[in-house]
C-alpha cells in the first residue's frame, strides 16, 4: 500500500512528522564499517536503536521480507509448489518414457547388463531433462529480473548464488523424479520378451 | 552336477498363476543338451516351448527340479550370478527388440559393451564384422525404423553372436527372413557350432531348419514327448 506521509502519520499517531526512520552515517575511507557499527552500539545507551553496517541491515530486510511479510511467504509457498509440480511432470515423463521402452530395457536385462547400469539409464535421463528444463527457466527468469530491475528501479538481478542454487534443487529435483520412475523398471521381465 | 552338458535338465516341473488359477506348464522334463549342436524345440502353441527356452536361458525363476547351464545350477539362482550368467548367452526375440535410437552397429556393439573387454574401435570393427557376415555391410548406420523386417531380425542374430556366446536361445529367428537369408543365418549358427563349440536352442516351425538340426525336441501340453535327430 503506498499513501501519503500525512495519511501515514494518521494511521501511524505514533510517528511523529520529521522523524527521521533510518540514519545514513558515512565512515571514513578505510574504515570497517562492522567495525564502526559494533563500537557505535557500545557507546549508544538507547536500545531501541538498531545499529547496523548497510550489508547487515540490507540482509535483515531480505530476511524480514522472506519470512515475515505476506508476499515473501506466499512467493516461498510458489517455489515450494513449482518444485513439486516440477518433480510430477518429470516423473510423469520418465515413467511414460520407461513405460514406451520397457521391453527395451528388459532386452538389456536378458542381455546381462546389471540393474545397476539401467537405473543409471533412467537417472541419466532425469539429469539431461533437469539441465535443458533449467537453461531456459534460467534464462526467462534473468530476463524478468532485468526488466522489473529496469522497470522498477530496484536492485533485481540473477546472482551466481541464486543461479547456482536454483541450479542444484533443479538436478536434486530430477534426481527426485527418476528415484520414482526406476519403481516402473521392475516390469521389465526379459521372460515377456519371448 | 553334469557339467559336461551346457544344459542339464532333470525333473524340472513349472508352474503359472497361484491358487485355484494355478496351472502346470512343463511336467517332469529331463534332457541333455551336447555342446556344439543345434537343438530345435517343436510343438502347438502352449505346448511349453517357449516356457522351457526361458527357464534354460535363465529369464525366469526355476521352481521345482534342476536345470544346470554352463555349470550353474538355476534353482535359487542369485540375480548377480543370473546376469553373469546371461552374458554368456546369446538371445534371439521373434520381436527383434532392438532399441530405436541405435544404429545397426550400435545395437549390435551393446551386445558387446556389456562385457566391457574391448575398446570401442574394436567394438565397432567386431559389429561391423559380424553385420557384414549376415549381409548388412551397407546398412550399418541405418536406425531400426529404416531397416525392413528381415534387416531388423539378422540385426538381431548379429547382437546375440556379436560376443561369442557359449548358448544361443532363439525364438523363430528366420521368422521374418527369406530363404537365402535363413540358410545363412542357419549355416552360421551350424558353423558357430562347430568351431567354437556354440551351443543352439531354438523354437521354430520352419522346415528349413528343422532338417539341418542336430536333435528336435517334441513338447506336447508341457511334456517332452519324443526326442529324435533328423535322417
Amino acid at each position: 500500500m503506498i499513501v501519503s506521509d500525512q495519511t501515514f502519520l494518521t494511521l501511524f499517531p505514533a510517528r511523529r512528522s520529521g522523524a527521521p526512520d533510518h540514519i545514513l552515517l558515512q565512515v571514513r575511507p578505510g574504515a570497517d564499517p562492522v567495525a564502526v557499527a559494533a563500537r557505535l552500539r557500545g557507546i549508544v545507551s538507547d536500545k531501541t536503536l538498531r545499529i547496523r553496517s548497510y550489508a547487515e541491515a540490507g540482509a535483515a530486510d531480505l530476511s524480514y521480507q522472506q519470512t515475515k511479510r505476506p508476499t515473501g511467504i506466499i512467493f516461498g509457498f510458489g517455489v515450494i509448489i513449482g518444485v513439486l509440480v516440477g518433480i510430477v511432470i518429470l516423473y510423469q515423463v520418465l515413467s511414460t518414457d520407461v513405460a514406451d521402452h520397457l521391453s527395451e530395457y528388459a532386452t538389456f536385462k536378458a542381455m546381462g547388463y546389471s540393474h545397476r547400469f539401467i537405473l543409471g539409464i533412467v537417472f541419466e535421463e532425469a539429469l539431461i531433462l533437469g539441465i535443458l528444463g533449467f537453461i531456459p527457466g534460467f534464462t526467462i527468469a534473468t530476463g524478468l529480473l532485468t526488466g522489473m530491475a529496469m522497470a522498477t528501479t530496484l536492485p533485481l538481478a540473477m546472482t551466481s548464488g541464486m543461479a547456482v542454487s536454483v541450479f542444484v534443487g533443479s538436478i536434486v529435483a530430477a534426481a527426485l523424479s527418476g528415484a520414482f520412475a526406476t519403481r516402473r523398471l521392475a516390469a521389465a521381465d526379459p521372460a515377456d520378451l519371448f | 552336477m553334469q557339467t559336461e552338458f551346457p544344459i542339464s535338465i532333470n525333473g524340472l516341473n513349472h508352474w503359472f498363476g497361484t491358487a485355484e488359477a494355478r496351472k502346470q506348464a512343463i511336467y517332469e522334463v529331463t534332457l541333455n543338451i551336447r555342446p556344439g549342436t543345434l537343438t530345435v524345440m517343436v510343438g502347438p502353441s502352449g505346448s511349453g516351448k517357449t516356457t522351457l527356452l526361458t527357464l534354460m536361458g535363465c529369464l525366469r525363476d526355476v521352481q521345482e527340479g534342476s536345470v544346470a547351464l554352463l555349470g550353474h545350477e538355476l534353482h535359487g539362482v542369485k540375480e548377480d550370478m543370473a546376469t553373469r550368467l546371461r552374458r554368456r548367452l546369446g538371445f534371439i526375440f521373434q520381436a527383434h527388440n532392438l532399441h530405436g535410437s541405435l544404429t545397426a552397429l550400435q545395437n549390435v556393439r551393446m551386445g558387446l559393451q556389456v562385457h566391457a573387454t574391448t575398446d570401442a574401435a574394436t567394438e565397432a570393427r567386431a559389429a561391423a564384422h559380424i553385420l557384414t557376415l549376415l549381409g548388412l555391410a551397407d546398412r550399418l548406420d541405418y536406425l531400426p525404423a529404416n531397416l525392413s523386417g528381415g534387416q531388423k531380425q539378422r540385426v538381431a542374430i548379429a547382437r546375440a553372436l556379436a560376443a561369442s556366446p557359449a548358448v544361443v536361445f532363439a525364438d523363430e529367428p528366420t521368422a521374418a527372413l527369406d530363404r537365402d537369408s535363413a540358410a545363412n543365418v542357419v549355416s552360421l549358427l551350424k558353423r558357430l557350432g562347430e568351431v567354437r563349440g556354440t551351443t543352439t536352442v531354438m523354437v521354430t516351425h520352419d522346415s528349413r531348419i528343422l532338417e539341418r538340426a542336430d536333435r528336435i525336441l517334441t513338447l506336447e501340453d508341457g511334456r517332452l514327448v519324443a526326442d529324435t535327430a533328423p535322417a
